[in-house]
């Protein structure tokens, strides 16, 4: 079966410019979704004009990125961090979006069985909203730093509101990608954000940081395009249903104009179908 | 065994069930014409409580607020259950601590304070631990009507009625979500058709009806079975009121066929225990 143009978002964070303008120039690149950063209704300060440009520019949400550090952490802070996820929900709810991404702590101050019973508290808190939780690894983490641990934790909370979110990143860190699918069924990945990169390997935490945040290439820029085949090869072959979004965030992008970068966005996501379809 | 922050509340049994009216008077008919009996009025709102052994029906038929759009929008529909615990503040604190949301009870001055979540659709579901005390929570709420005070202080027989069972319309694709939601915070188990609790409630959950677009808002409870322990006590309900039972594709268990007085499209079925 063929995958739709439309099941290809774009994060709108690698853009530069104001948001109203980034809107119109995704929506013109012919995206129908984008992921949205928190960090960009901190920025605007008002979430009703971001609700108003959103709805003018007709794009849907297809992803919220994403509630930061929330496993392993010890009672008031949990609570705090429940509380954040309740406002966050609600920010949600308003701007109708249904998948939240979910992040682990680096430092897990608390049991495998209390980390169990979090990520259930978070997938119950979002389903009654109507929203999907994916569970984002980070390889600085200590309990969820690659999909096996992280999909571990999904399995043992055995929550139908709880997948995973995978995230190409991980090809640089500790996975082999390829490997992905033969330990999580295609069903419990609710979402794939891809990026490309210009390195092969990285070795420091402080390498892994900086990548994940300044160095995230579009798909087909970088030197991993046989790896992405592969994940958007087996990803199909697992029965994967969900988004796949075009993550790039590098400094090269930063400087260039919007038109320069949503032209490579639209040909990264023409790459990413002819390797879906192919 | 599980430790204490992955174990669901222990739910003892099912202690009302609460109706949004648009109007009271068809209802209150046609609640009498199935067995209940009007029992009493909350002593400050349009509320009625309705009891059938060990049934509790309230019907709130409240004239602004939440239960009132809720009863202009859906007719006559369930906006709440109330569950009975051990302990009502430690229950509700582990709830929340599970990822529930509180829900608002807006509770008038001089009454009950009784602590709920949210459900299925926005409904609310009350946790309650006084319900073998010597004074119960409708003494405090509820005044009887003329002649029904000894009904409103008696304590039904072992055998009489009971609600054996909800069932819950959830959009499409979410029947799952829900099940986890009564198993991992209710603590319900998984039998073949339905979930049940130890307390003898089952619950059914339903995704085929509404389309997976649907607003979770518009997910609300469908169903209620009643359960009666004989057959004589369902001919008897007939026998007085005017009432057709239509059958349906379980044994003993007869769907009721609303009259077309008021707006629903909460499904009422009798089980006669075999």
């Amino acid at each position: 079966m063929s995958v739709q143009a439309q099941k290809i978002a774009v994060s709108l964070t690698g853009l530069t410019g104001d948001i109203g303008s980034r809107l119109s120039v995704i929506k013109a690149a012919g995206f129908e979704k984008i992921e949205l950063d928190a960090a960009e209704l901190s920025k605007q300060g008002n979430l009703r004009v971001v609700e108003g440009l959103l709805q003018n520019s007709g794009l849907k949400l297809a992803a919220y990125k994403e509630l930061k550090d929330f496993t392993g952490h010890k009672g008031h802070v949990m609570r705090y961090k429940m509380q954040l996820a309740q406002a966050n929900l609600k920010m949600m709810t308003a701007l109708d979006c249904s998948l939240l991404i979910v992040t682990p702590s680096a430092v897990n101050k608390t049991t495998n069985d209390e980390v169990v019973a979090q990520l259930r508290a978070i997938s119950t808190l979002a389903m009654l909203r109507g929203v999907r939780v994916g569970y984002r690894p980070l390889p600085w983490s200590d309990h969820a730093y690659d999909y096996e641990t992280a999909y571990r934790l999904v399995e043992q909370a055995g929550n139908a509101n709880l997948g995973l979110v995978v995230d190409s990143f991980h090809n640089l860190t500790d996975l082999n990608i390829d490997e992905l699918f033969t330990q999580v069924p295609g069903d419990k990945v609710f979402l794939i954000r891809l990026s490309d990169f210009a390195m092969s390997t990285l070795y420091t935490l402080e390498d892994k940081i900086e990548v994940d945040h300044h160095q995230r290439l579009f798909p087909g820029e970088g030197g991993h395009s046989s790896d992405l085949t592969t994940l958007l090869c087996n990803c199909q072959t697992a029965g994967y249903k969900g988004d796949f979004i075009l993550s790039a965030n590098d400094d090269r992008y930063r400087f260039a104009s919007l038109e320069t970068v949503i032209t490579k966005a639209a040909k990264s996501r023409d790459w990413v179908l002819s390797k879906l379809n192919r | 065994m599980q430790p204490a922050f992955l174990s669901a509340i222990q739910m003892k049994g099912l202690e009302f069930i609460e109706l949004a009216a648009p109007d009271a008077a068809p209802l209150a008919m046609f609640l009498e014409s199935i067995g209940f009996t009007a029992i009493a009025r909350h002593r400050h709102k349009p509320v009625t409580l309705f009891r059938m052994g060990h049934i509790n029906l309230i019907v709130n038929s409240a004239s602004s607020g939440a239960v009132h759009d809720q009863a202009l929008e859906r007719g006559v529909s369930v906006c709440a259950i109330a569950i009975r615990v051990d302990d009502a503040q430690e229950a509700y604190q582990s709830l929340i601590n599970a990822g529930a949301w509180e829900a608002e009870t807006n509770t008038g001055v001089m009454e009950l304070n009784i602590p709920a979540i949210e459900g299925v659709g926005g409904t609310r579901i009350f946790l309650i631990d006084r319900y073998d005390a010597r004074v119960s929570i409708y003494d405090i709420d509820f005044t009887p009507f003329e002649g029904m005070e000894t009904l409103f202080s008696a304590k039904a027989a072992s055998d009489s009625a009971s609600v054996s069972s909800l069932s819950l319309a959830v959009a499409h694709g979410r029947a799952q979500q829900w099940k986890d939601f009564f198993v991992q915070l209710l603590g319900f188990e998984p039998a073949q058709t339905s979930l049940t609790s130890q307390s003898g409630l089952a619950v059914q959950v339903d995704d085929t009806e509404l389309a997976a677009d649907t607003d979770i808002g518009d997910e609300f409870y469908c169903a209620v079975t009643l359960k009666l322990n004989d057959q004589a006590q369902l001919d008897a309900i007939c026998a007085q009121g005017d009432l057709t039972l239509l059958e349906t594709n379980i044994e003993n268990c007869f769907e009721v066929q609303l009259p077309a007085t008021f707006p629903s499209a909460l499904v009422w079925r009798f089980e006669v225990a075999a």
